[in-house]
Order: structure tokens, then C-alpha cells, then sequence
């Protein structure tokens, strides 16, 4: 008993600070999502661009990530996390097919068909040309070594 | 009986029921989906979905005042879609490895997935609406639904068509790459990603993480790739029906 105590006292302090620091990086990771979301909008409005806002910070945010590679490690615990729970995210408007259903009604059948003829065609396109690329690729590589030497 | 319908009207009239039952419907959703072993069936999205409108219909509880809760949920969709630069970020060396091929899959793959999309669609002569909120369905879902939105789509019917593809192809993308002979997890991994983006690429992972890495990048390039395009392709296209 008196030997449980003593190891929750030595502990605690270190957790306590621990705990704060990585709630701050919290608070800041989320205000730099917020303020990339805010620099796309701005920019999707402003310039009349038709891609969402949240598409152009997410450009926004991976260009910088690229000219300051340090600051991935601040934001990355936290856009992981928020990443985690995505497919929660999309409840809320999913649970909106419920008004939009009376919309939709009678398309049912097309729009079954359209999304089982799309979804194959784009696993089997994007397969084959990937991989007759790639095989190209390997073919010149083969064919451009000895040159080399 | 009447006292507890008087507490559900008060209750319902709040915005922390909607947040609470968005947050509780999730949580079940995803006991079912460990239950069932991560069978791309089984998914979350869909039983948190079905039951949410099954309390909601039951209580005649309209949609406005279930979404005036869940909208806090609903509002992290725009950070979350922003966060998507850190993966896409993690997984430039293996673009740069083999940009030129995964550049030309991705390109003629996302094409197919939106024009065929479409194409079909018209031709059974669905509205206008469901072409638009169709057209992105290849597309990770917040990027699929902002794009539905910004052009006048349902972003609801996108979210849920978004998913359908997901777990249609998560289903059969291994029935489909095996008729093609397509055997190099890479290439796999990749066309799932670009086809059926998130649901795609967590089937990818259980296969391999070679081949969920490939998925992961294919379905942000594609993200990417679709809200460019749609947005001027999809005018295009309607104009020419028109």
C-alpha cells in the first residue's frame, strides 16, 4: 500500500507535464489546420476558384510542409488523430440521405449501375496503365545502364 | 409516459442530443465492424447512418434538428480534409520512385472513375442533382462531398455514394485485379486506393502494408486529382447533354 503510493508520487509530476505539453501541441496543430482551412477558403472565394477551400489548404499546408519539414512534427500527432476518426465525421451528412432521399427516389437502379460500372472500370484502367508504365520504365532502365558505363 | 415524451421533446429541441446520438450510433457501428472482423461490409459509416435515421423516424424527429447537434461533428470535416497534406506528405519518396506510372494510372483511372460515372448515369436520364453529387464518388469523402457541394450537388447522397463505391470496391477489387492477372501489391494497392479511396485502402492494409501504403497514396493523389477535374470537366459534360 504505502510502496503504491510512493510510485504514484514519483510519477506523477513527469506525467502532469508531459500531459500539458502534448495538449498545447494539440491546441496549436488544430489552430494551424484552422488557419491553412482559412487561407483555402479565402483563396477558393477570392479568386473565384471553383475547388473547395479545404482542398487548397491542404495544397496550402503540404507546400509548406515541404519548405519547412520541421514543423511535421508538431502537426503530425494531431492530423493523425483527427485522421483516426474520419469515417465518424461523415454521420452527420450521411444520416441527410434521410431528406435526401425524396430527391433521388426512382433513381435507384441508375444509380446502382453507375457506381458498379465506374468503380470496376477505375480499379481495372488504373491497374493496367499503371502497371504497362511501370513495366516501361523497368525496360529503359535496362536498356539505359550499360550505356552508362 | 406523457412526462417522458414532454423530456424527449425538451431534449430533442437541444443540440447535445444530436451530438450524443451521432457520437453513441458511431461507437455501436464500430463494436459491429470489430465484431465482423473488419468485413468491408460491416461498414461503420453505414450502421451509424441507418441508425440514427432509424431513431430519428421513429421519434419524428426531423433532420434540421438532429443536425443542429451534429453539426460540431460535422464542422471537423474541413481541419480533417486539411490534415490529409501530413500522409500525403509521409508518402512523397514512394511518388518519387515511381512518379511517371502512378502519374498515368492515377490520371486515366480517376478520368474513367468520373466519366463512366456519369455517363452511365445519363444515360438512364437521372437529374441533374444526382449527376453532380455522383460525379466525385471516386474521391475520398470530405474532398467528394466539398466538391458536391461547391457545384450544386447533395452532399448528403455523396457521402453515401462515396461510401458504396468504397465498400463495393473493397469487395471485389481482388475478384476484378485477378481476372486482369495484375499480381505486384504496388499496382494492387494503388488502384484500390484510386477506385475506392479510405474503405479501399483499409482493405488494402489488412492484405499488406506495402499494398495500403500504395492505396493511401492513391486515394490522396486522387483527392486531389478529382477536385481539379470535376469542377471543370463535370460543366463540360452536363453542357454537352444539354
Amino acid at each position: 500500500m504505502l510502496g503504491t503510493t510512493r510510485v504514484i508520487i514519483r510519477v506523477t509530476p513527469p506525467l502532469l507535464v508531459k500531459h500539458h505539453s502534448i495538449n498545447h501541441a494539440m491546441l496549436r496543430a488544430l489552430a494551424i489546420l484552422l488557419l491553412f482551412q482559412c487561407f483555402g477558403e479565402g483563396l477558393s472565394m477570392g479568386l473565384h476558384v471553383p475547388v473547395p477551400g479545404p482542398v487548397i489548404g491542404l495544397l496550402l499546408l503540404f507546400g509548406y510542409l515541404l519548405m519547412r519539414p520541421s514543423a511535421v512534427d508538431s502537426i503530425e500527432p494531431t492530423a493523425l488523430e483527427l485522421l483516426r476518426h474520419l469515417s465518424l465525421l461523415f454521420v452527420p451528412a450521411g444520416v441527410g440521405i434521410m431528406a435526401a432521399a425524396g430527391k433521388v427516389r426512382g433513381e435507384g437502379v441508375a444509380i446502382a449501375v453507375a457506381l458498379v460500372v465506374s468503380t470496376t472500370l477505375a480499379i481495372a484502367v488504373t491497374a493496367l496503365v499503371t502497371r504497362a508504365l511501370m513495366r516501361r520504365q523497368i525496360r529503359r532502365a535496362r536498356v539505359n545502364a550499360p550505356s552508362g558505363f | 409516459m406523457t412526462q417522458l415524451g414532454a423530456l424527449w421533446v425538451y431534449l430533442a429541441a437541444t443540440p447535445l442530443l444530436g451530438l450524443t446520438m451521432t457520437l453513441f450510433a458511431y461507437l455501436i457501428a464500430q463494436g459491429i465492424y470489430a465484431r465482423a472482423r473488419f468485413n468491408p461490409l460491416a461498414n461503420p459509416v453505414l450502421i451509424a447512418v441507418a441508425l440514427v435515421v432509424a431513431v430519428l423516424s421513429m421519434t419524428h424527429t426531423p433532420y434540421q434538428t438532429y443536425f443542429q447537434g451534429a453539426q460540431f461533428v460535422h464542422f471537423l470535416l474541413g481541419p480533417a480534409t486539411v490534415a490529409l497534406a501530413l500522409p500525403l506528405y509521409r508518402q512523397l519518396p514512394k511518388l518519387r520512385r515511381a512518379a511517371v506510372p502512378l502519374a498515368g494510372g492515377l490520371i486515366a483511372g480517376s478520368l474513367t472513375a468520373i466519366v463512366s460515372a456519369t455517363a452511365v448515369a445519363m444515360l438512364f436520364g437521372v437529374s441533374r442533382v444526382t449527376v453532380i453529387s455522383l460525379a466525385p464518388k471516386s474521391a475520398t469523402t470530405p474532398i467528394a462531398m466539398a466538391i458536391a457541394e461547391r457545384l450544386g450537388g447533395l452532399p448528403s447522397l455523396t457521402a453515401v455514394l462515396v461510401i458504396c463505391t468504397g465498400v463495393f470496391g473493397a469487395v471485389s477489387a481482388r475478384t476484378i485485379l485477378n481476372v486482369l492477372r495484375i499480381e505486384e501489391p504496388e499496382v494492387r494497392g494503388f488502384a484500390l486506393g484510386v477506385a475506392s479511396h479510405g474503405i479501399g485502402t483499409a482493405r488494402a492494409f489488412q492484405v499488406s502494408d506495402e499494398m495500403g501504403a500504395f492505396a493511401g497514396l492513391g486515394m490522396g493523389l486522387n483527392g486531389l486529382f478529382t477536385a481539379f477535374v470535376v469542377p471543370v470537366l463535370l460543366p463540360m459534360v452536363l453542357r454537352w447533354i444539354n
